[in-house]
């Protein structure tokens, strides 16, 4: 990951209701979390394992090695296919689903669609939806998180 | 709706498609329906339920035919062509658009050949004659991260419908075989031609050939060269269309020779 997508990926936090994305790539792991003056501060996990700055987004040191995220065992559902990210099955309908919902494995939690194939993306593990990573309607790469799920 | 009547020569029943079938996969495995939900729908179901590859799910009519994003497809009964193909290929998800842009080919070859008729396709992949479309294509897919459970390639075809029965608000947009020919089609042959050049891609698909695939769109296209917008939920591109890339996706060029290529959104021409 170089130093431009790193910057697009702030941009992209900047501007979303996410609070904090993780990813990794190519055995990088990096962790965006917007800074505490965010309106999301209260759903905000524990700010002390966090190296939060004011306003601004920070990027956590890259960490290889590291396990699964510190304190929780977060499930990440990736896009298989490069795609457009539908939140729910037509505009006007309901999304499929919110942060905070419980899925069930094999529960429906998006539509990616590409050329008109539209390829609704299901739960792989039953759980608790801790964040929606792509606003709706966006273009989303290969490979790219869409959800984490918190597993119960 | 006298136009609408079931001639017994005319149905699309297992029987009649099989008849003169050329295929070795595809539509060998025939599920008929005088009436159903949708065809995509209905596919699901079978598919869920271990239906093999290359099953045909058809139907004489459908109460809730829909195409993309859950617009409605008009399905009177008798008339159209509304089927869906399981198909489950073992490629990468991420190359099943390829069997979308293979349908919108097949479709225009079979009407082509079989009617002499001047088929074309809109990216990335309705079925024009003369501009107005006449054959729509929906696919869903179930996969997992590396692996395709089954893609469904639904088709809609407007072959024997008049005029009239279109609804008032697409009528301008729509045609038919019937319309664009002056005479009805049967409806088992165009399937069993498409059925047929389809397989033929759909073999280039899984053997890892999509330059066929993409060169049998570009030449069949009506899409390339001209002044296009795409219209999406996440926003507009207006410029020329000048290609497709590997993917599929449309490339855009702007006036300023700026490219960007599309996965999804409503083409128009301008």
């Amino acid at each position: 990951m170089n130093l431009k997508e790193i910057k697009e990926l702030i941009e992209v936090l900047k501007d979303s209701d996410i609070a904090e994305i993780e990813l990794e790539k190519a055995g990088t792991r990096i962790r965006l979390k917007k800074g505490l003056a965010g309106r999301e501060k209260a759903q905000l996990p524990d700010a002390k394992e966090e190296l939060a700055v004011q306003a601004a987004p920070q990027i956590a040191a890259p960490a290889p090695e590291s396990p699964a995220q510190a304190g929780k065992n977060l499930f990440a559902v990736n896009s298989p296919i490069v795609g457009t990210f539908y939140r729910s099955p037509s505009p006007d309908a309901a999304v499929y689903v919110e942060v905070g919902d419980v899925v069930k494995k094999g529960q429906i939690l998006c539509i990616i669609e590409a050329m008109k194939l539209m390829n609704e993306i299901e739960a792989e593990v039953s759980g608790k939806i801790a964040a929606i990573l792509v606003e709706n309607a966006q273009p989303v790469e290969y490979g790219e998180p869409l959800f984490h799920i918190e597993p119960v | 709706m006298s136009d609408a009547g079931l001639e017994t020569s005319d149905r699309v029943t297992e029987r009649e498609v099989l008849l003169g079938l050329t295929t070795e996969c595809l539509g060998r495995n025939i599920a008929y329906f005088y009436s159903t939900d949708s065809t995509n729908t209905q596919a699901a179901r079978l598919a869920g339920g271990g239906a093999p590859e290359g099953t045909l799910v058809i139907a004489e009519s459908q109460t809730a035919g829909r195409g993309r994003l859950g617009r409605k497809w008009e399905s009177p009964p008798g008339v159209n062509l509304y089927f869906t193909l399981i198909l489950r290929p073992e490629i990468p998800p991420a190359n099943a658009p390829m069997i979308t842009l293979a349908a919108g080919a097949a479709l225009a070859k079979a009407v082509r050949a079989l009617y002499n008729l001047p088929a074309a396709i809109k990216w990335p992949n309705d079925m024009l004659i003369e501009f107005k479309k006449c054959a729509g294509i929906l696919t869903e897919m179930n996969a997992e991260a590396s692996r395709i459970r089954h893609v469904l390639l639904g088709v809609g075809v407007d072959v024997n419908m008049t005029e009239d029965m279109f609804p008032e608000e697409i009528r301008d947009i729509s045609t038919s075989i019937y319309i664009a020919r002056g005479e009805k089609a049967n409806r088992a042959e165009l399937l069993r031609r498409f059925l047929s050049e389809m397989e033929a891609l759909y073999d280039n698909i899984v053997s890892g050939e999509k330059e066929i695939v993409l060169d049998a769109w570009r030449s069949l296209s009506c899409t390339l060269g001209r002044r296009v917008t795409v219209k999406g939920l996440w926003g507009e591109r207006t410029g020329t269309a000048t290609d497709i890339d590997a993917s599929g996706g449309l490339v855009i060029e702007d006036g300023g020779g700026k490219r960007e290529t599309v996965i999804s959104g409503d083409l128009f021409f301008d």
